[in-house]
């Protein structure tokens, strides 16, 4: 991640298929946010979008999981993005698992 | 220290890892199912042989967590910490870990690793994680753990002998290497200290010294299992000290965050320092397949076809079968009935016992098949797929896709389906699901529907000969329950069960081959189930059924026919005198009925059934199978075996031929419908209440499901009874 990109926090559910994000936290302390914090949405971890919907369906390590749009909002993640004036495309956060 | 026979190891892991795989594997044959008192959660234990002597494995349902939020995981925790009734202190945990994706799986194992009991990690999966270049160096593996990992593929029986062998040292050795587990920050470690030091001051109240890792559990998780269970059996005393130990740790974040942190942190220190794994994840085949089968056009078109095709198959599948099962019967009943001297005696075996006890064996062909569906579904993976595309239209009646598992399931048997409520969170999500789960036409009503279906829907071919009426007729009767079932469970969970739409959240397990031990031996403990239930509760049901219907038996009409039978013998030819014999056989048997105890039961009822089209015999069979449903075929075998026809007609033959007094045909289509209508949407089945009771420890909610689906079946038979006679059908 370069200075001249800027961050953007998004939950799960503003992602769209095919997105690989990372994991910046999960909100909440309710019993599906322990849940999600347990199969592994901890700060650091990557995601993949795999279907798009509701509910949806994404990749944590090597396993699906579909979730709804609701428990999906709770998953805080983090796309970069280029500041206007730049022509990169849009990159994503480097893996860190 | 106590001395016992044998050793218990309890087998635990996420689900999908090939849990019960292995136990299959480590025990064979010899595993039995049961109950955990009090619970529907099944309990399945079988026997390990050792090279000296032998142990219980225990097979526990599957969890990513001890912290327990459905009755399953708490099964789970409960067993673990010693304080499920009913069940063993445990010895040894067996984990069964999926190579593939180690980091997942190790937060259990973090868990275990801080109980006091020896743990063995079964390392599964290994040929998939070759596959997708997970290189794990197993010494540094075990090293980092700190406890000892057995590679094993359960599915192909490798490494089993050597796992053996290992919990057989540690059972032996009793005694668990200690390896530090993940770190807690300082703070957290000091609440959980000053809460383990309050709840030993009243170790005397609650009877026992709660260990740490139970603290830690009542600490972290909010309202959860382990708090409330400590909390009511101290009366709340500690509840104040709880929340102000759980406030001063609030600023640092969600306790689950924390929890989640540390263990995953420790987690990534094993893997970095064991593991290989490839940057990318590549698409697998199970990514390609999922692409048409969750996709909502295809993926639902796909859905809605494999279940068509299961029902034909079973419709299909078991007519030979069931040809043979029949015409079998009708032989030994022949046999018997010519080999015992005629009376009572020989009426009881053969009128009561044999036709009863035959004309539901008749049906275990299909009762087979259609557990041999879902046992497959469930086992290649489909059944979570299932539960996605149905999540959209479950969510809409207040329940989740979760609970379309156990829903599918009752399709077999109810008794099942509500064990498998289990995996659902929430109460009063569970209660609804319960009580709309009889709804789902179960294997003891296909009795009724195959006998009638045969007997009086026409086999006309439909769409170009892909179908027939009576394949459709009976998917009807099935998509009738369904359709029942979606808006009482809106209605329950808008009324009496009111609560927020469960969250949904379910692994989608790659696919993969059904194992075929794993599937059969789901068939047969399912088939065994059933047949056991025949075999004794509708012999009983049978026996009884006979007497109300061969008793009281009038000397003055028995006097009458032997006067009638004297005066045959003086006819001329063999032939004439067998012809008027059989004739008076029948005519007597047929006046001995009318004047039974179930002849006056049914007269009784009539005037409440008669709008259903129905007659008193009718009504008195559909009140002698409110035990155990399929008891209406054998009811009805016994009243037409023994009224007018006692030949060895074939079964559907006596159905068809039946009249009511005045000559006109009993069971016409709007008829059959009715019966079937009923059968469908009634709750009949005394086994299923009972189970009701246990899975809600109150009589409540079976008496409510009863009367609920007794009134809604009713009103169903009423309205497909009227219906029918106006649109003409069956002539």
């Amino acid at each position: 991640m370069t200075a001249s990109d800027a961050v953007l926090e998004l939950t799960l559910r503003d992602c769209v298929a095919g997105d690989d994000v990372a994991v910046v936290d999960v909100i909440g302390d309710s019993a599906v946010a322990a849940r999600l914090r347990e199969i592994g949405m901890v700060p650091g971890a990557t995601v993949r979008i795999v279907h798009h919907g509701n509910p949806m369906i994404v990749q944590l390590g090597n396993t699906r999981f579909c979730l709804r749009g609701n428990e999906a909002a709770l998953v805080l993640t983090a796309i970069s993005i280029p500041l206007p004036g730049q022509k990169t495309a849009c990159k994503r956060l480097p893996n860190e698992a | 220290m106590q001395k016992r026979s044998h050793s218990t190891i309890a087998i635990v892991g996420n689900p999908n890892v090939g849990k019960s795989t292995l136990f299959n594997a480590l025990t064979g044959l010899s595993q039995i199912t049961g109950n955990y008192p009090g619970v529907t959660v099944e309990r399945k234990v079988g026997k390990l042989r050792l090279r000296e002597g032998a142990a219980h494995i225990i097979d526990l349902p599957g969890a990513y967590s001890l912290a327990a939020r459905s009755p399953d995981e708490m099964i789970v925790a409960d067993v673990l910490l010693g304080q499920q009734a009913g069940e063993n202190p445990i010895d040894c945990v067996l984990v069964v870990v999926d190579a593939t994706n180690l980091e997942r799986n190790l937060y259990l194992v973090s868990q275990l690793c801080e109980f006091d009991i020896p743990i063995v990690v079964a390392l599964n999966m290994m040929d998939l994680a070759e596959r997708a270049q997970v290189f794990i160096d197993l010494d540094a593996f075990q090293r980092e753990l700190g406890v000892p990992v057995v590679p094993v593929q359960a599915n192909k029986n490798a490494g089993i002998a050597r796992l053996k062998d290992v919990l057989e040292e540690t059972l032996r050795a009793g005694r668990r290497s200690r390896k530090p587990g993940p770190v807690y920050p300082p703070d957290l470690a000091s609440e959980l200290d000053g809460l383990l030091d309050a709840l030993h001051r009243h170790a005397l109240q609650l009877g026992r010294r709660i260990p740490r890792i139970e603290a830690f559990r009542i600490l972290v998780d909010q309202g959860g299992h382990a708090e409330k269970r400590v909390i009511r059996a101290l009366d709340g005393a500690l509840q104040s000290e709880l929340t102000l130990r759980r406030s001063r740790l609030g600023a640092a974040g969600a306790l689950s965050a924390i929890e989640a942190r540390c263990r995953y942190a420790w987690i990534r220190g094993i893997i970095a320092a064991s593991v290989q794994k490839p940057a990318r994840h590549a698409v697998t085949f199970s990514d390609r397949l999922d692409k048409a089968l969750t996709n909502r056009f295809t993926g639902g078109i796909i859905f809605l076809a494999l279940m068509a095709g299961v029902f034909q198959a079973i419709y299909n599948g078991a007519a030979p079968v069931m040809f043979v099962i029949d015409r079998t019967f009708a032989a030994i009943s022949q046999f018997v009935s010519s080999w015992l001297p005629s009376g009572a005696m020989n009426s009881l075996i053969v009128d009561g016992v044999i036709a009863g006890v035959g004309s539901v064996l008749i049906f275990l062909p299909q009762i087979l098949i259609l557990s041999l569906f879902i046992a497959l579904l469930e086992d290649c993976g489909y059944m979570a797929r299932a539960a996605f595309i149905m999540d959209r239209l479950f969510s809409k009646c207040g329940l989740s896709g979760q609970c379309f598992i156990p829903l599918l399931s009752s399709f077999a048997c109810a008794i099942p389906g509500i064990m498998a409520t289990r995996i659902i969170p929430e109460r009063r999500d569970r209660i609804t699901t319960i009580l709309v789960a009889p709804l789902m036409s179960c294997s003891a009503r296909l009795p009724v529907y195959t006998v009638l279906i045969a007997a009086f829907i026409p086999n006309t071919p439909l769409v170009g000969g892909l179908m027939g009426l009576q394949g459709v007729t009976l998917l009807g009767l099935y998509l009738l329950g369904i359709a029942v079932a979606a808006p009482t469970a809106w209605l329950l969970k808008r009324t009496l069960l009111r609560g927020e739409t469960p969250p949904f959240l379910l692994e989608l397990p790659a696919y993969k081959t059904p194992q075929l031990r794993t599937v059969l031996l789901r068939v047969w403990s399912q088939g065994l189930e059933f047949l056991l239930r025949a075999g004794t509760v509708i012999c009983a049901i049978s026996i009884i059924v006979w007497a109300l219907g061969y008793f009281p038996r009038s000397s003055e009409v028995r006097d009458k026919y032997d006067a009638m039978r004297m005066s045959a013998a003086a006819l001329p030819t063999a032939d004439e005198r067998e012809a008027v014999l059989a004739r008076l056989d029948r005519a007597e048997n047929s006046e001995h009925l009318h004047n039974s105890y179930f002849a006056r039961m049914g007269h009784a009822i009539e005037p409440f059934v008669r709008p259903l089209g129905w007659d008193w015999r009718i009504g008195m069979a559909t009140l002698a199978s409110f035990p155990a449903r399929e008891v209406i075929v054998s009811t009805l075998g016994t009243l037409f075996n023994l009224s007018d026809d006692a030949e060895e007609t074939g079964f559907l033959d006596s159905l068809r031929r039946a009249q009511r007094t005045g000559g006109a045909p009993l069971f016409t289509v709007p008829v059959a419908l009715s019966i079937m209508v009923f059968f469908a949407l009634c709750c009949q089945c005394g086994a299923t209440l009972v189970m009701i009771y246990r899975e809600t420890k109150t009589w409540r909610w079976p008496t409510f499901a009863f009367v609920y689906m007794t009134a809604l079946a009713y009103a169903g038979a009423w309205i497909i009874y009227r219906i029918a006679l106006a649109a003409g059908w069956g002539g």
